[in-house]
């Protein structure tokens, strides 16, 4: 049974800032911001099947000295999925216009993480002019894609106790590399947010797109892995060499942390990306 | 132009020009750049919204030459569908519903509603 260590987490993170919802082409995006006024202002994209909330535990370090919006990307969390849309291609309008209306016409450090990498990949090569700095975090479409994961899939009938069974598996398997890091509150965060994923025929993170984007990017690009990132199971020395068709300024490895590296390392995923943000 | 409607009630609000002067012009209200909605004038500005709704359901559009528009230089290279089949063009109900909810929540306690401040 889960005893709501996320609900008090995310609400404890949740009222320190404020949420703001930005109406485009008649769809609803949610976005969470803190620090409102800081001079700088940075952009946080989620992962595939996730929200706002995969930022838990870097929201207060990030927004000590900036403006942090953090999106939940339409189709997931709160926000709606733009109809018709089945995969990240389909969102790029609609975040643009968000983007364009947070950031009133000045260009924003994006990190995006795992499918927030490649939808702000997406963004990159669509409108230059709004993306100042791109952080890709454990970004998928490189190329690299091995056998699919073990993932276990959920079923109507299923127990409490049985889909928590699956979550943690499912965690295990793609997105923390030390089980002891699966906490009561990574439970009840992958279950809210699982449960709000409208998007469920993407297929192009499985693709080769960001090789063929990232010759559109004209900003500088910054890369950050897990060390032992499911994804990329042996293949981690070859990431680097994939992003080598855009003006890459640093790639770095966070040693001892899987796939959702901000989650489980982030101590040292904040401080790498506020040193990335001062260079 | 954006309309950034705020209250102490509900999230801030943000719709771009084309919804914001919508919806406003809807209500009664002049798109001008400031303004209010004071908690009296809720009730009658729900009652337009509500009768908007019902009167043009879901499948009229507001402005379908702005949808257009709005995918312009989107091109949907990875699906291979033409872009502008991707989404359906806006609708008046999409448009209104988030101004609607926020115009209920304040009016329900009570609190004005404030855009360009």
């Amino acid at each position: 049974m889960l005893n709501n260590d996320a609900t008090d987490s995310i609400l404890s993170i949740e009222s320190l800032g404020r949420r703001v919802e930005v109406v485009v082409q008649g769809v609803l995006q949610v976005w969470h911001v803190w620090n409102q006024g800081a001079t700088e202002k940075l952009i946080l994209l989620h992962g595939g099947s996730g929200s706002w909330t995969h930022w838990l535990h870097n929201i207060r370090a990030l927004s000590d000295t900036r403006e942090v919006w953090a999106l939940d990307i339409p189709g997931f969390g709160d926000s709606q999925l733009p109809p018709l849309a089945v995969d990240v291609d389909d969102l790029v309008p609609y975040v643009i216009k968000g983007m364009q209306a947070i950031g009133e016409g000045k260009a924003l450090d994006v990190v995006g993480f795992s499918f927030g990498g490649l939808l702000a990949g997406f963004i990159a090569s669509t409108d230059a002019s709004i993306v100042r700095t791109l952080i890709l975090v454990g970004a998928p479409a490189l190329g690299l894609t091995g056998t699919p994961l073990p993932l276990r899939g959920l079923r109507a009938d299923m127990s409490e106790t049985e889909v928590l069974g699956v979550h943690q598996h499912n965690l295990k398997v793609m997105m923390i590399a030390n089980e002891d890091m699966i906490t009561s509150e990574t439970l009840e965060l992958q279950q809210k947010n699982i449960a709000r994923d409208r998007l469920k025929r993407r297929r192009i993170a499985r693709s080769d797109a960001l090789l063929r984007l990232q010759k559109d990017w004209v900003c500088p690009v910054f890369g950050v892995w897990g060390e032992l990132d499911a994804l990329y199971k042996g293949r981690m020395n070859e990431v680097q060499d994939r992003l080598k068709d855009c003006d890459l300024r640093g790639f770095t490895i966070i040693p001892n942390a899987g796939h959702w590296v901000q989650y489980e390392k982030a101590e040292a995923f904040n401080a790498c990306i506020l040193e990335i943000l001062r260079s | 132009m954006l309309f950034k409607f705020k209250s102490k009630t509900h999230s801030d609000l943000i719709m771009l020009e084309e919804g914001g002067k919508l919806v406003l012009s809807l209500i009664g209200k002049e798109p001008q750049a400031q303004g209010i909605i004071e908690v009296p004038d809720m009730a009658n500005a729900i009652s337009i919204l509500e009768k908007v709704i019902h009167e043009h359901g879901v499948g009229e559009h507001a402005a379908p030459e702005e949808h257009q528009k709005g995918r312009d230089g989107v091109e949907n290279k990875f699906s291979g569908r033409d872009s502008n089949d991707s989404v359906d063009p806006v609708t008046i109900k999409q448009r209104v519903i988030p101004f609607l909810e926020m115009l209920k929540t304040c009016h329900a306690q009570s609190q004005p509603i404030v855009w360009g401040v």
